[in-house]
């Protein structure tokens, strides 16, 4: 009987100790810990004969023409990192190449849904269903890729890696702002081009700013599979704006897994 | 022999309040602390009070205690969207947990009144707010809802003397006012509301936002009126206001509103053409520092003044310019942001600013820049950095609390390297440093934390108080709750700084005043009574 009272009095001043005692959080390792800021990229042991402009243009000619790159899913982010604050938009669908696609978007934390089947385009949002009434851009997922061509003869092959289950080739290509928009032939920089030529303060963001782009083509398959960007922006009273743009397309040839809705089952649930 | 009817109500009552307190200020601060150790220690208790019980009073005691604390968690879970719901879930609750706790428990009247009266109480009496916070604060006010937008999560908040009477106000953004809640959501039924409603969805909306300047008046805090405040104390409470950039690069505030820069089908075309959205990021992005640029005349940063001795602060095209001391300096620099100020070990002020690096510049005597000391990249994430002056070894010199993943104690030695005191686990990605201030009655400045359980693997936040020692950060109080924005700041004039933070995407301000009640000691003291007084009437009954 002593025995358990010394018992019960030894567990009560375990849990009064550990309730009433201050806890101390002690330091962990002091020293830094470096971030891949400026890492050179680990150059890869296998490097291919051919070169990266040369699996870009292959990866984009397959993706035209291969019989199972015309049904895929994807999916991808972009995030801001601004300061304590991080804003993304997400993407996440399927893409009959034929047909059109279904994409789950959300933008600044509002969620909705686009969907584009021939020349049918509808958005649902707050669970009714709207047309989409502007006019359509060019139905090519891979379209924009073939202004990376002329970057591609300075990129690096990186170690093989696995994006989304599939081995992959990839390749880096690092350049300032400046120089992406000066070399680019993209025409979606043109406007950019003629608002930077009068505007010394833009000049100058874009010279100290950093673009880094990272392509993964499938080993086998050769299609593209991963694709990401990081653009490093001076930003005014914040610091620098970190942007990371990834997307994976995957599962290619998925045709019996794709099932995307008839456009007559999305307009009996039309609002208007 | 037959018992005062009265005193077996009170001591119901008495032990449902015993039961509330050591529940929410034990038990559950247990849990969140200590996770599967509080389950070691507490099932043993568990197991003690169970026996400590006589047989012929279990079930009664055991029924009471968990009807009360299930009526208790009921209530506080009571849909609040209308009073009509408030109140009809609420007295369900009650009918059924009363008869649940009369017919199974077979308890008297006697017990299950005050089971429901304490339990109700206990819900509409005190800011329930209160209880994850009462070891060492209670809430002193908090405000309705603040924005009732759609989509930002939280806004900057900061505190600052608006009115010079020695007390600060709380400023931050909201629209309540201005985006007044509907009465009730209508569903479309008419062809032109169906088309309005078509036509609201298709596009992502501008939303009012405005500056709301909250004032602490007769125990309220009341919103001061934007055109009674001069323009030029408006401009300096603007550029007080932490940095920051909701929705970022898809919305932009201007003139009172957060407009899109970007709509829903468009955007979803344009990222469906996988190959262009780095070009279309990029030029979102641009277009909006060039408006920025604009708007600031060509100003990366503008402070009127920062620290003690610097004033007239401008970075423009890569230089700095402004007066340290009343006498002009300027130097060229990288950086995008004036942060702060520190003191130095060599006497001087120095000036944190950031751009891809971090700096602490230093004014010499000719009114040249030098860089005192640098922190990079490569060192720590400073993207999503705060950075935060505080002279923790009370030497006359600041260490710089990073904020990161890990946080780091840097303390500036005299050749221009950094000794590192302290850093967090490196596994740790919830520990955060929020504020360096006095809180209370107790005028020593202490380290305010963003900080996970000791042990649980969840990376929620407890906003905690620490002293630095030489052994680590020693705690020194916790608030069970994940807070925000936290401010520190003495907002009601009584010469004490009361904690001023909010709750992710609720919008609704919090105001923490320190009490010196030593309520955990004592609701230690009142379980150790409750057990003595169950061992007794144990040994009685026996």
């Amino acid at each position: 009987m002593r025995k358990r009272t010394k018992a019960w009095a030894l567990l009560a001043a375990i849990c009064t100790a550990s309730m009433l005692g201050g806890c101390t959080y002690e330091s962990g390792t002091k020293a830094f810990t470096t971030t891949n800021f400026d890492t050179k990229p680990e150059q890869t042991t296998t490097a291919q004969t051919e070169s990266a402009a040369e699996w870009l243009k292959t990866a984009l000619e397959k993706g035209k023409t291969e019989k199972d790159a015309q049904a895929f899913w994807y999916k991808g982010y972009v995030i801001n990192r601004i300061l304590s604050r991080s804003t993304t938009s997400m993407f996440d669908g399927a893409v009959l190449t034929d047909k059109g696609y279904n994409v789950g978007t959300r933008i600044a934390a509002q969620p909705y849904t686009y969907y584009r089947i021939g020349d049918k385009r509808y958005i649902r949002s707050n669970d009714y269903w709207v047309t989409a009434p502007d006019e359509p851009l060019e139905f090519d997922v891979l379209k924009g890729f073939e202004d990376w061509l002329p970057f591609m003869d300075r990129a690096v092959q990186l170690p093989d890696e696995k994006a989304i289950g599939v081995v992959s080739v990839p390749f880096q290509v690092k350049m300032t702002g400046a120089e992406w928009l000066a070399k680019s032939q993209s025409p979606l920089f043109e406007p950019l081009k003629k608002l930077v030529g009068d505007r010394p303060d833009l000049e100058y963001i874009l010279k100290e700013s950093t673009i880094k782009a990272t392509f993964w083509f499938g080993k086998e398959d050769r299609l593209i599979h991963q694709y990401e960007t990081w653009i490093i922006l001076p930003l005014p009273e914040a610091g620098t704006m970190d942007q990371q743009v990834k997307f994976n397309l995957y599962k290619y040839g998925d045709t019996g897994g794709i099932n995307i809705k008839e456009p007559e089952e999305v307009e009996k649930y039309l609002l208007y | 022999m037959r018992r005062n009817p009265i005193l077996s109500t009170i001591s119901w009552a008495l032990y449902a309040i015993a039961l509330f307190l050591i529940y929410h200020l034990l038990v559950k601060p247990a849990f969140l602390d200590l996770s599967w150790i509080a389950l070691l220690i507490f099932l043993p208790l568990l197991a003690f009070c169970y026996y400590v019980i006589h047989p012929s009073e279990r079930r009664q005691v055991l029924v009471f205690t968990v009807g009360f604390l299930l009526l208790d968690r009921a209530l506080t879970r009571v849909d609040v969207k209308t009073t009509a719901a408030l109140l009809i879930g609420g007295a369900v609750a009650i009918i059924v947990i009363a008869l649940l706790v009369k017919w199974y428990g077979r308890l008297s009247w006697r017990a299950v009144a005050p089971l429901v009266l304490i339990a109700v109480l206990a819900n509409v009496t005190f800011n329930r707010y209160t209880l994850p916070a009462l070891s060492h604060f209670t809430v002193q006010y908090e405000s309705s809802r603040m924005y009732n937008g759609d989509w930002v999560d939280y806004f900057p908040m900061t505190l600052y003397d608006v009115d010079g009477d020695g007390k600060m106000e709380i400023v931050t953004y909201g629209n309540a006012e201005e985006l007044p809640l509907p009465e009730k959501v209508e569903k479309p039924e008419t062809e032109e509301e169906k088309k309005a409603m078509a036509e609201k969805l298709r596009h992502l909306q501008a939303e009012p936002v405005s500056l709301y300047v909250m004032s602490w008046k007769d125990g309220q805090i009341v919103r001061m009126k934007n055109d009674q405040i001069p323009a030029e104390t408006m401009e300096r409470i603007k550029e007080n206001l932490p940095t920051d950039y909701p929705g970022f690069p898809y919305y932009t505030m201007k003139d009172d509103k957060l407009v899109p820069n970007v709509q829903r089908q468009p955007y979803s075309e344009a990222m469906m053409q996988a190959g262009t959205t780095a070009h279309r990021a990029f030029v979102l992005d641009l277009n909006n520092i060039a408006n920025m640029l604009e708007t600031n005349k060509g100003s990366m940063d503008v402070r009127h003044e920062l620290g003690s001795k610097f004033k007239d602060l401008h970075i423009t095209n890569g230089m700095l310019t402004g007066t340290y001391e009343g006498k002009p300096f300027g130097g060229s620099t990288k950086a995008t942001k004036l942060l702060t100020t520190m003191n130095l070990p060599d006497g001087r002020e120095g000036l944190i600013v950031i751009g891809e690096h971090l700096s602490v510049l230093a004014v010499e005597p000719d009114g040249t820049l030098t860089e005192a000391y640098q922190l990079t990249r490569k060192q720590a994430e400073l993207a999503t950095g705060e950075f935060i002056p505080a002279d923790i070894d009370h030497d006359k010199v600041d260490e710089l609390l990073v904020a990161g993943r890990p946080s780091y104690i840097l303390k500036p030695k005299a050749d221009g390297t950094w000794d590192i005191l302290w850093a967090s686990d490196e596994k740790d990605k919830s520990f955060r440093f929020s504020n360096f201030a006095a809180v209370g009655t107790d005028q020593t400045p202490e380290i305010v934390a963003k900080a996970r359980s000791w042990i649980s693997t969840t990376d929620a936040r407890y906003l905690s108080g620490y002293d630095y020692t030489p052994e680590g950060l020693k705690e020194n109080w916790r608030i069970y709750l994940p807070l925000i924005n936290v401010q520190i700041g003495d907002i009601d004039g009584d010469k004490q700084n009361e904690i001023v933070a909010s709750l992710e995407n609720s919008h609704r301000i919090l105001v923490f005043k320190q009490h010196n009640i030593p309520v955990f000691a004592l609701t230690i003291a009142l379980f150790a009574g409750l057990l003595v007084y169950g061992v007794v009437r144990r040994g009685r009954h026996a």
